[in-house]
């Protein structure tokens, strides 16, 4: 494969996977600065190994989970400046209003690993089989991780939809 | 949207979808901005790889370079720090390996890299050689990491490496100051030929294993713990 169609299938990939990538990644850290940030990263390292990651089953999720790496040691050190907590939500609002902000608050406050299950299983739409083989887990520990995950988002939600009604 | 005092996972799953269709994101960067980027991370692989032919010109660009490292491992002679562990090189050839945290294998994998230690480093992920790399513990590739005493523990499965435990903080949100690091002691040196380090992490168990295989024939499978932590 020639560097210049090398260059022009990144660009392609570059251009449609941006908004999704960024997306799923803002909402599991709770942050768009910080998740532009680790997304221009993710993008930046993607274009480095290209000829690697173009072959990779998932290159999205690539994408997504390097981001998500870059952004573990954000979380410490900035851990006052990320939302984390529910007492951070309000700092990070530009994310949605009422009941998403809801959701994807509990999102966040979810262990690490559930997060990642959610942001390639649900937003990027991964079957459980790549979500797997991509995060280097058993398939029935990925569903393990989503119905944790599905459970405390389903509280979460009833929650809000009592709220929402009692409006 | 209709009230359902339990809803679903089809409903959670919605939800979610719908509200991330609805965050505004901001224009996406010039992609000239990405490759930019892109290319410091080029020529900080290259010079990784420049850096195995020759050890003091590595120690020279390494120490002047310091600056284009970037986001990388903040770095000192001898010493690579991160707040996930700290990476000491000395002056008789090994090093020590300091865990604290345990959320970027890659950043590991890393230093080991510019210490020009081979190594593969994962999480929930087991890697063995067939046959099976000589026991690290016996040959000096982990010293003071030696067999446990007779009768501390089964004598099966015989796991060849050391399993690391302890309270490691595996999500962010719990990262506290009450880390309790483990050290573990290295001899590059004493590595056979064509063998590298491999190091896992593993949630489950809050357990790191550390051992040996051969970089040519190995393989890997997704495991919640390595062999041998039943018996800790």
């Amino acid at each position: 494969m020639g560097v210049s169609q090398d260059s022009a299938e990144f660009a392609e990939f570059f251009a449609a996977s941006w908004d999704p990538c960024l997306r799923a990644v803002a909402a599991t850290t709770g942050s768009m600065t910080l998740a532009e940030d680790q997304v221009a990263e993710a993008f930046a390292r993607a274009w480095a190994c290209w000829r690697k990651v173009s072959r990779h089953p998932a290159p999205r999720a690539w994408v997504v989970r390097t981001a998500l790496n870059a952004g573990a040691s954000w979380w410490q050190r900035r851990s006052k400046e990320t939302a984390l907590a529910s007492h951070d939500v309000a700092a990070a609002g530009s994310l949605g209003t009422g009941l998403d902000t809801a959701l994807l608050a509990a999102l966040r406050r979810l262990p690490a690993r559930q997060r990642e299950v959610v942001a390639l299983r649900v937003f990027l739409d991964l079957d459980i089989d790549t979500t797997a083989r991509h995060l280097g887990i058993a398939p029935g520990t990925v569903r393990a991780h989503l119905s944790r995950a599905m459970t405390a988002l389903r509280g979460e939600l009833a929650r809000a939809l009592t709220a929402e009604i009692g409006r | 949207m209709n009230y359902q005092d339990h809803p679903d996972d089809g409903t959670v799953t919605r939800e979610l979808r719908d509200s991330l269709s609805e965050l505004a994101v901001p224009e996406r960067p010039p992609l000239a901005a990405i490759t930019r980027q892109g290319r410091g991370h080029r020529r900080r692989r290259r010079l990784a790889g420049l850096c195995v032919a020759g050890a003091a010109a590595c120690i020279a660009l390494a120490l002047g370079l310091a600056g284009v490292f970037g986001a990388d491992p903040a770095r000192s002679p001898g010493t690579i720090q991160t707040a996930d562990f700290t990476l000491t090189s000395f002056s008789d050839g090994t090093v020590s390996l300091r865990l604290g945290q345990l959320f970027d294998p890659a950043a590991l994998q890393r230093a080991f890299a510019h210490d020009r230690i081979p190594a593969l480093v994962t999480t929930g992920t087991y890697c063995s050689s067939s046959p099976a790399a000589p026991d690290p513990t016996r040959d000096g590739v982990l010293p003071g990491s030696g067999p446990p005493p007779r009768g501390s523990r089964p004598p099966r499965p015989p796991i060849r490496g050391v399993l690391l435990t302890a309270n490691f903080p595996v999500q962010p949100s719990q990262l506290a100051p009450s880390v309790d690091p483990v050290t573990v002691m290295i001899n590059p040196a004493a590595m056979p030929s064509g063998t590298e380090l491999f190091i896992g992490f593993y949630d489950l168990g809050h357990t790191v294993f550390v051992g040996v295989i051969y970089t040519g024939s190995h393989t890997c499978r997704a495991v919640q713990e390595p062999p041998g932590v039943p018996w800790r």
